[in-house]
């Protein structure tokens, strides 16, 4: 099934809102089960949206920068407050949290890349520079041979 | 003394036939190519560091030999020791060891690196779950648990990696202990693009993480067991944990960045984000996509805000070295 670039910028939009919503509504009813259950409603989202066809991984990423953040903040200000943190000077827990973030959001991105992956092997290559808008016409191509 | 008694050959150097019945050499680490003809590179290829090149190939002089050999070393092409150039500043390499047996060592590595995919997972769960059942953290050695943490996670991960070469038949290079960025640690040269399949790359990129998580949950395990010294195996499980972690991390070079390419189809993601965020045509020629090129350059601003995280964990370095100089 094709899809048209008005079917594609819609999907950009939903893309945005719902996974924001999702991420809030996660944030306000905390628990494991409830950020668990956001992973598995992005891979179904990205499985079954047409726009995201062939570039699943591409919206993966994208849907998971965008809905982990507010979760992520969740995680970082209970660990700030926490009695780990405790035994850091003020600076340093300041200067841990960045890290921490980009730690959390790397795991997330390979661990959700990877299960995106896993359901659909066939995408597009990320960047073609040289011959832009072939992949269109002449199917998916593997990158791995 | 010299490392070894004649003249050795880079090991990173790949041989290629061509069509017109010359060689094209590859070094893979400096990314250069070079046009060598069959003599060329017979000779290039019997520089073992045991044999007398000038012996091993009789079609040269002596003379010829000497000069073929200066040209060789002016292309950083020989090796004069364990330690390599210095490529950025505070970092440098230091061989260990040079697999010349990967083909004896396939099966072996396989059948480990199969359990180590198997087992990683289900007993860190195990070894968590018993640890908070029984949390056993009391005798002392802290500062050693976590330095023998540090030391054997860092060698078992670069060995991982060299296994998952071995089990996906890719060329293994060579091992040894490296400063990267004045950062000690240990390093496996595994020329992963020989692999074909997607997943034996990802497994290769990702076994020395899971070895790390495998150390880890080990590590928790026997708190249980050696009570007396359970806290120092509890700051080894958690220095291994990090470490996995912080492998994870998607910054140029780490295993994280090298996963994240392969999921998503790139070689090179940090290279790739950088041109489509700073290459004015990229950037323009992508938006004009659509919807996929303005994912794809958000996505590779999320890739590049990332990379703050080097610096962020060298200045909690130095920040820690401080106050601990300061206690």
């Amino acid at each position: 099934m094709k899809t048209t670039k008005k079917q594609e910028n819609k999907t950009f939009l939903a893309a945005v809102v719902l996974p924001l919503g999702l991420s809030v509504g996660t944030v306000k009813a905390w628990s494991w089960w409830s950020a668990l259950a956001l992973a598995v409603l992005l891979v179904l989202f990205v499985k079954m949206a047409p726009a995201c066809r062939r570039r699943e991984n591409l919206w993966a990423f994208f849907l998971v920068m965008i809905a982990f953040a507010f979760p992520n903040v969740h995680l970082l200000r209970l660990y700030y407050f926490s009695e780990y943190a405790e035994e850091f000077s003020q600076i340093m827990k300041i200067i841990q949290l960045p890290l921490f973030y980009s730690v959390l959001f790397s795991i997330e991105e390979v661990a959700i890349g990877a299960i995106t992956r896993l359901l659909s092997d066939k995408q597009y290559p990320l960047i073609q520079e040289q011959n832009e808008g072939t992949a269109h016409k002449s199917g998916p191509k593997r990158d791995s041979a | 003394m010299p490392w070894k008694k004649y003249p050795l050959a880079n090991n990173w150097l790949e041989y290629r036939r061509t069509d017109d019945g010359a060689y094209e050499v590859t070094d893979v680490e400096h990314k250069r190519v070079y046009a060598m003809g069959t003599l060329a590179v017979r000779f290039l290829q019997s520089l073992d560091g045991h044999t007398d090149p000038c012996k091993a190939n009789p079609a040269y002089t002596s003379e010829e030999a000497d000069s073929f050999l200066k040209y060789l070393d002016r292309h950083r092409l020989l090796r004069h020791g364990r330690l390599h150039d210095l490529r950025w500043f505070g970092t440098l390499f230091y061989t260990i060891w040079i697999p010349t047996c990967g083909k004896k060592l396939a099966r072996p590595a396989k059948i480990m690196a199969d359990l180590l995919n198997l087992l990683f997972l289900p007993l860190l769960v195990v070894s968590v779950l018993v640890f908070l059942h029984h949390p056993q953290a009391s005798g002392g050695f802290l500062f050693l648990g976590m330095a023998l943490g540090l030391g054997l996670g860092l060698i078992l991960h670069e060995m991982a990696h060299a296994m998952a070469g071995f089990a996906a038949n890719a060329r293994v290079q060579e091992l040894g202990l490296t400063l990267r960025y004045f950062l000690p640690g240990a390093y496996a040269m595994v020329d992963s693009a020989s692999v074909k399949s997607r997943w034996k790359r990802i497994r290769i990129f990702a076994a020395g993480i899971e070895m790390n998580i495998f150390l880890a949950a080990v590590c928790l395990l026997l708190t249980q067991c050696l009570t007396a010294v359970s806290a120092a195996l509890f700051m080894a499980a958690l220095t291994n944990l990090m470490l996995a972690a912080l492998n994870l991390t998607i910054i140029d070079g780490l295993d994280g960045a090298a996963i994240l390419s392969e999921l998503l189809g790139v070689e090179g993601i940090v290279n790739h984000a950088k041109q489509a965020v700073f290459s004015k045509k990229t950037r323009r020629r992508l938006l004009r996509r659509g919807a996929p090129g303005w994912l794809e350059v958000l996505c590779c601003v999320g890739v590049l805000i990332a990379q703050i995280s080097l610096p962020i964990l060298h200045l909690i370095n130095i920040l820690s070295i401080g106050e601990g100089l300061m206690l």
